[in-house]
């Protein structure tokens, strides 16, 4: 089938290696928690003509982002990148994600000769705006989140253009994290530059081609062969955003999915229309979010290039919250309505593939930026927080308690960490009994965080599944909702919709709860040992009515 | 004059090495490996080599010996009842840990199960800032009280107590520490700030919660180990292996088991240093990679000037944790390292392995699929006549077999096309390791040497040294049983350390001072009176720009100097520009941890070249098959302790040594030293 099947494993290996030590040189030489502590960056290999050959994504939410950002990038600047040229972008409405997602692009050469691209992918800890860290503020309008790099050269032939970085410093909060962590993203670049130009000097440039073209074949053909092993059918499915945060909700996300002998549809027609406020997602997001769900069903071994995609037909009617048009905010797209879309996927697949699919996770990815200035040092700080909640129940194990669910995988901030850097008390951080939802197989619990703040902070949060609780499957009950509670110093207790901007004072308290996984099967059926041993672990006890 | 021995418990084999006070005898032996007491098996071990060799055991000086028991004990679960005391809101952090899951597509992933469950995990009311402040006071004898009767009522046999900011201020936890001892002194207690005083309350949690549960299990094993050697090697000084390819006294280890929980491949590493120092040749003296390839993967380590690197992390079974230890890069590439076609027409290899078994088809064991060996076999690199490692008769029809099944018929190539082409593959991914460990560090790979050890790395070395560009391959003498080698070499160490997180220049010289003293108290303690000689003093700081979380050790020559912070800057700016290729321009730096150690360093160990055995070497007329897959005519040697090493081996040969055999390429030369290792370079650089 291909000229050289050993050669060309051996080419696979050696091209996501130069994406992975890519990545590598980000995560050591950044700056940002976002990146050093959370891996929230993504490297990838481009063929001249701009198809994806080898990435290595950390996030499950960067799986097709690249794969759309990279050519749209490349078509705003009419190609034209030179050796040693940079190229920046953060623009949702040109292929991207949110603000804070800046993506960087160098062209590779030998000579004159276009080998390819490299780009990396990286979520930046602030970009302005009107909240700290870029998510998690009520904002009606995309200016509101902070500064638009729309395609353009932040390096030429090599030389940095200082007005660029300048101009951009003096936009956001953390100009010295910033810098460090774009200067990371070229080390990235090069070293990706370098390992290109190597492999293609080594296997020769006519076989470099070659090898490319044929691992695109590779991929398709064996995403052809996995969806050909997938039950056909159509199933359709909907779920809710609870609300937008300024009263619009519930907000529906509508699926029909069909899946064929060698080709899936995800059909989004139906749902709800964007809105000015930070809800709506991008293309880009959709297509990851259905991307995920796939992978999660075929062989982890397909590398995932553009063959991959050639598949997968995602229908999303413009100006819908799945593909945003300006001017609308896209910040929570890519979080709460990302997670969403997933677990409309899952939905529609648990009909179709019924055995393998769990019941819904915590679904958000309960986002709290908190920033102001720490009042002992009298510097800026930003700090976001996300917290997990409980994974859904499968059918022979029980859901995982506080997990990073769906699109999401980031480490959390260690609270030693959180209270050395930052003006905050963290005074527990603990399993949320009882929110699993109940069933022959327990949903996850969710997670019960409380901060108190030691300086004047402004607090943004960004949450979901209040309303619209994690379902079950099978019988099984859903998980318990979010919840968010404001304690005042002077002992005021006011409980906070789960999208919400505040200003708090030193003393005052932040509970955050997060949601449970939904269960699996009919409780009725869970065995004694399990019951027992969720009492005697404290993870469940009170009769079900009462949840 | 004392003789060494260093013993290597496997999970097949316990290997023992001896090497004479006087360096003039080297000898190994092999006997099963015993469980779930291991004690036996390393007896039986010492009695072998003492027959083998005409040893009086009462000649032995020293022992040290490597345990995997602490790492069984929790690869296994087989620990002690452990119950772990923390801050109250805080209990259930070693539960949740860093939230992140381990593979991002697998939907049925199974639940991590906490090493210490929820019903075990107690919380005591107090709380200290960041800052090292008393914001809620520990009640210690209220307190210590009421967890007594808890460790009571559940039969608690460990207690691992972890506070959150302990590693700002521990008196909360030495103070409850010192309570439920003075109540039991008899139960494992161990506090965070004596196993690591780092911040990230998990991650130090959890070493503390690892330390405490293998720890019954270690001390009742090393006290029956002390008392079963003292019957058979009564005048030797026993030492336990670390994580670091260093050595500790017996009571050190029983004080700090997870110290001992990587030793296994850091002493094989510690053997490769040791092989590579004493090297004749210059590239293979000053920088190294280590290569252990045994049955199931591939282990790589970047040694320079006698230090292999170190990391803060280790990775056990589901958990991962704060652990110092020798910086080994494992990837699934072994002998039993499975190959097939997947659906779209690749050929693929590993990272499943058949294991030992049923192991490769060849074994005759019941394996029928097409593994690493398989296809070494079928090109003949491996002597059918000789059985490996002493036991196994190889079947080559089995190996036919297996390789025309799972690889040659579904690509269309003949069996040798196709056993060549798996070992390509495999090559590969053990270039990309040696890549991963080098050039993502800003190293160049092609100004280091490798050393090739373990059963089937010196079948590699030599192929994936030319692709590479590395000059030269050593194949240790004992290649086979290095990690009992690596033992005798292990220095003796004693290591203390602290979290600074302090601007560079605004570290006071006084404080560090007093911190360097209550860190060389702290190890000497650990020490002990046992410590076997004097001690060494090193001081290294943790560096990193001020912000970033990836640190670089940096020594310090004189903490008392007043000049520190100033070169120490200094010194962190040059080596994050070798490393990263560049500088953050004028980026402040900070010291994160301060870390000292006791070192042995110099126990007088020396070795003489082996003198010429009796009977001199003669190739064998041979086939195998080296670039491609054609076989062709080549030499077979075999060497050992009775024979004379021949001046040359010019390849293509295939060298039958006393643990492992070893290939030398058509265009490649191996020279064997007078200690015996096998240094393989190219024939053009041999002759220039």
């Amino acid at each position: 089938m291909y000229e050289d099947p050993i050669a060309l494993e051996v080419f696979r290996n050696a091209l996501v290696g130069v994406a992975e030590d890519m990545g590598e040189v980000m995560r050591r030489a950044a700056l940002s928690p976002m990146i050093k502590e959370r891996n929230d960056r993504s490297c990838a290999v481009f063929s001249p003509d701009v198809e994806l050959v080898g990435q290595a994504e950390h996030l499950p939410i960067h799986l097709a982002l690249l794969v759309s950002i990279v050519p749209a990038a490349l078509q705003a600047l009419d190609g034209d990148l030179e050796p040693g040229d940079v190229c920046l972008h953060n623009d949702p409405y040109v292929g991207g994600s949110h603000l804070p997602d800046l993506t960087a692009i160098s062209p590779v050469y030998e000579g004159d000769e276009l080998l390819g691209y490299v780009a990396v992918i990286a979520h930046h800890g602030d970009v302005g705006g009107i909240t700290p860290g870029g998510v998690g503020g009520i904002t009606r309008d995309i200016l509101e989140e902070g500064v638009i790099i729309p395609p353009l050269k932040l390096c030429r032939k090599g030389v940095l253009a200082d007005d660029v970085m300048r101009i951009l410093k003096a936009n956001v909060r953390l100009p010295r994290e910033f810098e460090g962590d774009l200067l990371a993203q070229i080390a990235a670049l090069q070293a990706g530059v370098n390992g290109i130009r190597e492999l293609a000097n080594k296997v020769g440039q006519g076989r470099f081609r070659q090898y490319s073209k044929d691992l695109l074949t590779y991929s398709e053909q064996r995403t052809r062969k996995a969806i050909a092993d997938l039950p056909s059918g159509v199933a359709e499915f909907t779920d809710y955003v609870d609300d937008d945060g300024m009263g619009s909700g519930p907000l529906q996300i509508k699926l029909r999915l069909t899946i064929s002998d060698h080709s899936i549809e995800a059909d989004f027609t139906g749902s709800h229309p964007q809105l000015p406020a930070p809800v709506n997602a991008s293309l880009a997001v959709t297509r990851s979010a259905v991307f995920f769900a796939l992978r999660c069903l075929i062989d982890q071994t397909i590398p995932t290039t553009s063959g991959c995609f050639r598949l997968v037909n995602v229908v999303a009617p413009a100006e819908t919250i799945v593909n945003a048009q300006p001017p609308v905010p896209v910040a929570g797209g890519s979080l709460e309505t990302a997670q969403r879309i997933v677990d409309v996927l899952f939905g529609a697949l648990a009909q179709l593939v019924p055995d393998r699919i769990p019941a819904a996770g915590m679904g958000s990815h309960n986002t709290i930026a908190i920033g102001g200035y720490d009042r002992s040092t009298g510097e800026r700080f930003v700090v976001c927080e996300n917290l997990s909640g409980g994974g859904g129940a499968r059918r022979h194990l029980d859901g995982v308690s506080v997990r990073r669910v769906n699109l999401m995988n980031t480490p959390n901030n260690p609270v030693e960490v959180l209270e050395r850097d930052h003006p905050l008390l963290v005074r527990r951080v603990e399993l949320r009994e009882d929110s699993g939802g109940s069933g022959r197989r327990r949903g996850g619990l969710g997670l019960r965080k409380e901060y108190e703040f030691l300086s004047e902070s402004s607090v943004a949060i960004l949450s979901d599944r209040k309303l619209h609780r994690p379902w079950g499957l099978d019988g099984g009950s859903a998980g318990a909702g979010s919840s968010h509670t404001l304690i005042r110093a002077d002992g005021d207790v006011v409980a906070l919709p789960s999208k919400v901007q505040l200003n708090v004072q030193p003393g005052d308290r932040l509970l955050a709860e997060t949601a449970g996984g939904g269960g699996y099967g009919d409780p009725i059926e869970r065995s004694s040992d399990a019951l027992e041993n969720d009492h005697i672990d404290g993870y469940s006890g009170r009769p079900d009515d009462e949840v | 004059m004392k003789s060494y021995v260093g013993v290597d418990v496997g999970g097949t084999f316990t290997d023992v090495f001896f090497l004479a006070a006087d360096g003039s005898d080297l000898v190994g032996a092999k006997s099963p490996t015993t469980r779930p007491d291991p004690t036996t098996g390393i007896i039986r071990a010492l009695r072998r080599l003492s027959e083998a060799a005409e040893l009086d055991l009462f000649k032995i000086g020293e022992i040290t010996v490597g345990s995997t028991l602490a790492l069984n004990a929790v690869l296994e679960s087989r620990g002690a009842k452990t119950a772990l005391v923390t801050t109250r809101g805080f209990r259930d952090v070693i539960e949740i840990g860093r939230e992140s899951r381990a593979d991002l597509y697998d939907l049925q992933q199974e639940s991590p199960r906490p090493l210490i469950p929820r019903r075990l995990r107690f919380e005591v009311d107090e709380r200290i800032s960041a800052q090292g402040e008393v914001i809620r006071p520990l009640r210690v004898n209220d307190e210590a009280e009421q967890l007594l009767e808890a460790f009571d009522a559940t039969e608690t046999e460990a207690v691992a107590i972890c506070l959150i900011n302990s590693y700002v201020a521990s008196d909360h936890e030495v103070a409850l520490r010192d309570a439920i001892l003075d109540r039991r002194p008899k139960l494992f207690v161990c506090a965070s700030v004596d196993v690591m005083p780092q911040y990230r309350e998990y991650e130090r949690s959890l070493v503390t919660c690892i330390n405490a549960y293998v720890g019954p299990t270690m001390e009742d094993y090393l006290r029956r180990l002390e008392e079963a050697l003292s019957g058979v090697v009564p005048n030797a000084v026993v030492r336990i292996t670390d994580s670091l390819g260093g050595a500790l006294n017996i009571r050190a280890a029983g004080n700090r088991p997870v110290l001992t929980m990587m030793s296994g491949p850091a002493s094989g590493v510690s053997g490769a240093t040791s092989v590579s120092l004493r090297s004749e040749h210059p590239i293979a003296q000053s920088a190294v990679v280590a290569m252990d390839m045994g049955g199931t993967s591939c282990d790589v380590t970047v040694v320079q000037s006698g230090r292999p690197d170190i990391t803060s992390q280790a990775l056990v079974g589901q958990h991962r944790f704060s652990l110092q230890t020798i910086d080994v890069h494992s990837i699934g590439a072994g002998g039993g390292t499975v190959a097939w076609v997947d659906d779209g027409g690749l050929l693929r290899v590993g990272p499943r392995s058949t294991g030992s078994r049923p192991g490769p088809a060849c074994y005759g064991h019941g394996g029928s699929e097409a593994a690493i060996t398989d296809a070494h076999l079928v090109l003949r690199h491996l002597d059918t006549e000789h059985r490996l490692g002493g036991e196994i008769q190889l079947d080559m029809e089995a190996a036919v077999r297996a390789i025309k099944e799972h690889v040659a018929g579904p690509l269309g190539l003949s069996v040798e096309q196709a056993a060549s082409g798996m070992l390509r593959v495999a090559d590969a991914s053990m270039q990309r390791a040696i890549e991963s460990i080098t050039v993502r560090r800003g190293l160049d790979p092609r100004s280091f040497g490798l050393v090739a050890f373990g059963g089937a790395a010196p079948l590699h070395a030599a192929s994936i040294a030319r692709n590479m560009q590395i000059g030269v391959v050593v194949v240790p003498r004992f290649a086979g049983m290095l990690s009992a080698v690596g033992a005798v070499w292990a220095p003796e160490q004693y290591k203390a350390a602290r979290t600074c997180l302090q601007p560079t220049f605004e570290l006071q010289r006084d404080e560090l001072v007093a911190w360097v003293d209550e860190l060389e108290a702290a190890a000497r303690d650990l020490a002990g009176d046992a410590a076997n000689g004097p001690l060494e003093r090193e001081v290294t700081f943790d560096m990193r720009f001020r912000g970033q979380t990836f640190t670089l050790a940096v020594p310090v020559a004189d903490p008392t100097d007043s000049g520190v912070p100033q070169q120490v800057h200094d010194a962190f700016v040059a080596k994050y520009g070798e490393v990263f290729g560049y500088v953050l321009p004028g980026a402040d730096t900070e010291v994160e941890i301060v870390r000292l150690s006791l070192v042995l360093a110099d126990r007088g160990l020396s070795v003489e070249p082996v003198g010429a055995g009796e009977v001199s070497a003669d190739p064998s007329p041979w086939r195998a098959a080296f670039e491609g897959h054609e076989l062709v005519d080549c030499d077979l040697w075999h060497l050992g302790r009775d024979v004379a090493p021949p001046d040359r081996i010019v390849g293509p040969a295939v060298v039958v040594g006393e643990g492992s055999t070893a290939l030398v390429h058509p265009g490649q030369v191996g020279t064997v030293s007078g200690l015996g290792d096998l240094t393989i370079v190219d024939l053009s650089s041999a002759d220039g």
